[in-house]
């Protein structure tokens, strides 16, 4: 098989914090760009010897705030990375950074970005710390597309406190007629300890009920799928052509290499790793944390990602790699119930599935038995 | 020692309001119990006990005490459980005393568990000490308190102690009291040998140890003693007191109170209540009030995980060896599996004996709402017992069903006369007798259903009265009475454990009440779950559990595949209590909903 692999890299500066990310992030206060390249440099070094000789697949930068590093440091930090056979090279772009920045990532060999637009409503906008306005978007887009990017994508949230059906259908006129090839729907996650969470239990925000969560999704599905995009994955929406090659990497159970403070790794071997979440410890050289999951865990881990993408994972996959089947009666029932696709050669969601793939995988998981056809993995 | 100096008494106490801070203070101040080495309530050893506050094994310590008159007095303190499950026990243990201390809190005041108790107490002919404690709490006030005796107990609080176990005050006082009010034992050394069985208990070095009260004669190692009741002869092997630790002596005498062990294989052999007398001399009567305890209450106990079962067998067994009051029968469910039908004395028991298996043998079990015994008339002209509605036989051979009707016995202040009416007469209730104990005090007896006993009854009443009523019940008959079976289905499939029987009038309401508890019980799942109550095949209500609406991250990249996968496992931790009964999670709650039924919210 033709070894498939990406690389992260995790750039932790923001301008400021957005009240829902969860995600490691330092304040921007003019970071040590000097360092921070070198510690990816070491780390690539390290590194590169647990995956194929093979150049990656697919570069991947995040954050944080991508876009915050200099222009003239993105060669340097690109070019040892990929190479010939690297089919994607992506970044995350804050749409206020995105004029100037992009061309000077494109010419270092970007060839994707993503923009972080999630809301054109004020108040929304507001609340998530977003600023960019329809017609500065409506600018960006416009003039990402003649930029030389090969492709690019939306960012795009709802089920926002107070939100209401028409305003979602708003933002999806706006983000439609951007004419995006790719759109990533993201229903507003209330993370363990973020400013929004605490606002929610302080009882000054309401999250949306389950039933207008699911209104507001379906109404995405529809309106996304009528424009060309279609659903390869919970999340995430694209013309034919134009799907995110690296996060299907993630989603089809592929290595990755992650470099950066709090950047996870999964090595061919099964390995799993996370970098210290401290951006000095980490420049100075504090170890990653390792993890190596049994053939049950692996085999769940298998499920939680795979699941999610339209194509599924090969049924077959989970006993030969690991030893491990999901319970037929079960799959029967979730078959029946539109959960999980008719597919006998695929684990893959039904048309019932996707606003429940969790209970899904949670379902698939927990029937997991150790199964008669386990062949030892090659 | 002669018996002359002998003191037996037990303390009577409501939960909270000190019993075992005050037998630790007594032992310590006998010197029985270094104050350094004082376990914090040294009476109540099982970790149950001290999280629930309820004595539930009596034990008993012998501790010598110089009185001020000079002289050397044995005082056996015996320690008496103290719930309504165990009122035989609590009988046994008052009527190998001649005294007992009633223990109140000086703030809280008199409370209804203590009452019945103190009647038992008295019945037995004790000496009743009255003693407020906690006269150290700032909200303390023993002259209302002493009022509320005379008032609510009857009994004279004029010379009641003034004490603080917390902090020792009065405690030289309550120890003189008991050497002064307690009588002497008055048991004749050269009768022949009576001893009383207070508690036995299953010891995994010695076998059964019996705690016995020598009543009459003598006992010494190597006699061989019969169990009256039981009609078996065993050898003395050893034997002596605790005090509380053991001391082993060479004979124990008439007024004595001490630990006898003699080969007892099972306690079954040694139950509380039976008389030990000389196989060579015996006596010619037992001593009066042996009663063989049956389990009135069955409930079925499954373990969650199917390969736990031989576990529970396993620990049920070593239960049964210290509780002589269990019974268990294999069972099988067809929603739950292989599992066990458990006889219990009463709600409490039960409780107390399906957390001891969770704890002390580390099981998840599912237990199934607790039915009575009824007794089943069939067109064949034969009876048979049933100890759960699955066991009803075909309706088309039954003839009768028959309930068992207990009659309850309840003591009150009378302004509560009107709630108790009330919550009788909802239960079923038919009264027998009504009549006043002494001014201000009424004693109503009931007949009613036991199943309307069992499950909440106690702390209904507990709540309609203030805590001011206490009720002692006994089962007297079977009586016919109009049941139907009420069949839950989940999905079109009948969940056997979650059944009722109920009085036909009532089924309907019940069916309704059932399923909608359950809806609240049973949380969303993938698919929509038909919740459908009935009688035979005729559905007679039913709700729906709505399927997940969304159950989906927004986001699952890198880092999130393997913290997906942690939150899988912890998830799967929350569900351990839940039974899949074909495609439907049932958490244990529901299965106790049954319970509820037909009850306030």
């Amino acid at each position: 098989m033709k070894a498939t692999w990406g690389v992260y890299v995790h750039l932790p500066w923001c301008k400021r914090r957005c009240p829902y990310c969860a995600f490691y992030i330092e304040a921007d206060h003019g970071p040590p760009w000097r360092r921070f390249l070198d510690a990816v440099g070491r780390d690539w070094q390290a590194r590169r010897a647990l995956f194929p000789l093979d150049a990656p697949r697919t570069v991947s930068l995040g954050g944080g705030t991508p876009s915050r590093l200099p222009p003239e440091h993105l060669a340097e930090l690109l070019t040892p990375l990929r190479d010939g056979q690297t089919v994607e090279c992506s970044a995350e772009v804050n749409p206020e950074d995105a004029l100037e920045w992009v061309p000077a990532a494109v010419a270092a060999g970007v060839d994707r970005v993503s923009l972080g637009v999630q809301t054109f409503h004020p108040r929304h906008a507001r609340l998530l710390n977003r600023t960019c306005s329809a017609p500065r978007a409506l600018q960006v887009a416009r003039a990402i597309s003649e930029m030389g990017v090969r492709t690019w994508s939306v960012d795009l949230m709802f089920a926002l406190p107070g939100q209401t059906i028409d305003e979602l259908d708003h933002d999806l006129d706006r983000v439609l007629a951007l004419e995006a090839p790719h759109v990533s729907l993201y229903g507003l996650t209330w993370e363990d300890g973020t400013p929004l969470a605490r606002a929610r239990d302080l009882g000054r925000l309401v999250a949306p009920p389950d039933d207008l969560w699911r209104e507001m999704y379906d109404r995405c599905v529809v309106r996304l799928e009528s424009a060309g995009l279609y659903r390869y994955e919970v999340s995430n929406f694209a013309r034919p052509g134009h799907e995110s090659a690296h996060n299907l990497l993630y989603w089809t159970g592929a290595p990755y290499l992650g470099l950066g403070p709090s950047a996870h790794g999964f090595a061919p071997d099964g390995g799993r790793w996370r970098d210290v979440a401290d951006v000095d410890a980490w420049m100075a050289g504090a170890p990653p944390e390792i993890e190596r999951p049994d053939p049950e865990d692996a085999a769940k881990d298998l499920l939680v990602g795979g699941l999610r993408g339209r194509d599924g994972l090969r049924a077959a996959d989970l006993p030969e790699r690991f030893g491990f089947a999901p319970d037929p009666a079960l799959v029967r029932r979730l078959v029946a119930a539109r959960l999980l696709a008719d597919d006998p050669d695929r684990l893959r969601l039904g048309a019932d599935g996707w606003p429940v793939a969790d209970a899904v995988v949670r379902a698939l998981a927990e029937g997991l038995r150790v199964s008669a056809r386990a062949r030892p993995s090659c | 020692m002669s018996a002359e100096n002998v003191r037996n008494f037990a303390i009577i106490a409501h939960i909270d309001h000190g019993k075992s801070t005050l037998a630790d203070r007594i032992l310590e101040r006998t010197g029985a119990v270094e104050a350094r080495d004082m376990r914090q309530q040294l009476l109540d050893s099982m970790d149950i006990e001290r999280e629930r506050g309820i004595t539930i094994k009596a034990q008993t310590a012998s501790i010598k005490y110089v009185a001020r008159d000079g002289k050397t007095y044995t005082l056996n303190l015996i320690d008496t459980p103290g719930h309504v499950d165990f009122t035989y026990e609590v009988s046994r243990s008052l009527s190998a005393c001649e005294g007992a201390i009633l223990v109140v809190d000086a703030a809280q005041g008199v409370e209804a568990q203590t009452l019945a108790n103190v009647y038992l107490a008295i019945e037995a002919d004790l000496e009743v000490v009255p003693v407020i404690n906690k006269i150290d709490l700032p909200s303390a006030n023993p002259e209302e308190v002493r009022r509320q005796i005379e008032d609510l107990v009857g009994l004279d609080a004029s010379d009641a102690v003034l004490c603080s176990a917390k902090t020792g005050v009065g405690i030289d006082d309550l120890l003189e009291a008991i050497v002064a009010r307690v009588p002497a034992p008055k048991g004749d050394l050269n009768a022949p040998l009576r001893a009383l069985i207070v508690d036995s208990w299953f010891d995994n070095y010695v076998g059964v140890v019996c705690l016995v009260r020598v009543v009459d004669g003598a006992l010494a190692i190597g006699d061989r003693v019969k169990l009256m009741a039981a009609d078996r002869v065993y050898e003395v092997n050893r034997l002596g007191r605790f005090t509380p630790a053991s001391v082993e002596l060479k004979q124990l005498v008439a007024g004595d109170v001490g630990f006898v062990i003699a080969s007892i294989k099972t306690i079954r052999d040694a139950r509380v209540g039976d008389t030990m007398t000389l196989n060579r001399a015996p006596a010619l009567t037992a001593l009066p009030g042996f009663r063989e305890v049956k389990p009135m209450v069955y409930s079925g106990i499954y373990p969650v995980d199917s390969t736990d079962y031989e576990p529970l067998r396993d620990a049920l067994e070593k239960l049964r060896l210290n509780d002589s009051a269990i019974s268990s029968d294999p069972e099988s469910s067809d929603a739950l599996g292989l599992g066990y039908r458990v006889g219990f004395l009463g709600k409490l028991h039960m409780e107390v004996v399906q957390e001891r298996l969770e704890r002390e043998f580390n099981l998840d079990l599912v237990t199934t709402a607790p039915s009575v015994v009824y007794r089943v008339d069939k067109r064949d002209g034969t009876q048979v017992e049933i100890r759960s509605p699955s066991q009803l036989p075909p309706l088309q051979e039954v003839e009768a069903i028959r309930e068992p009707y207990a009659r309850l016995t309840l003591h009150c202040p009378e302004q509560y006369i009107g709630v108790l009416f009330k919550l009788l007469e909802e239960r079923r209730g038919a009264q027998v007798g009504f009549e006043y104990s002494s001014p201000g005090r009424v004693v109503i007896t009931y007949d009613v259903p036991y199943a309307e006993v069992v499950y909440d009854f106690f702390d209904r009443l507990k709540s309609v009265s203030r805590g001011y009523a206490s009720m002692d019940y006994e089962v007297r008959e079977w009586r016919v009475s109009d049941l139907v079976k009420v069949d839950i289905l989940l999905n079109g499939e009948m969940v056997d454990a979650l059944s009722m029987l109920c009085h036909r009038d009532a089924a309907y309401h019940r069916g309704n009440d059932l399923t909608r508890r359950l809806k609240e019980h049973i949380p969303r799942q993938m698919w929509d779950v038909a919740i459908q109550a009935a009688i035979g095949s005729r559905v007679i209500a039913r709700s729906t559990v709505k399927a997940y609406r969304k159950d989906v991250t927004a986001k699952c990249y890198g880092g999130d595949i393997s913290r997906k996968r942690k939150l899988l496992d912890r998830q799967k931790e929350g569900k351990k209590r839940m039974k899949s009964v074909g495609s439907v999670e049932i958490p244990q709650e529901a299965f106790l909903a049954v319970l509820r039924v037909g009850q306030e919210d």
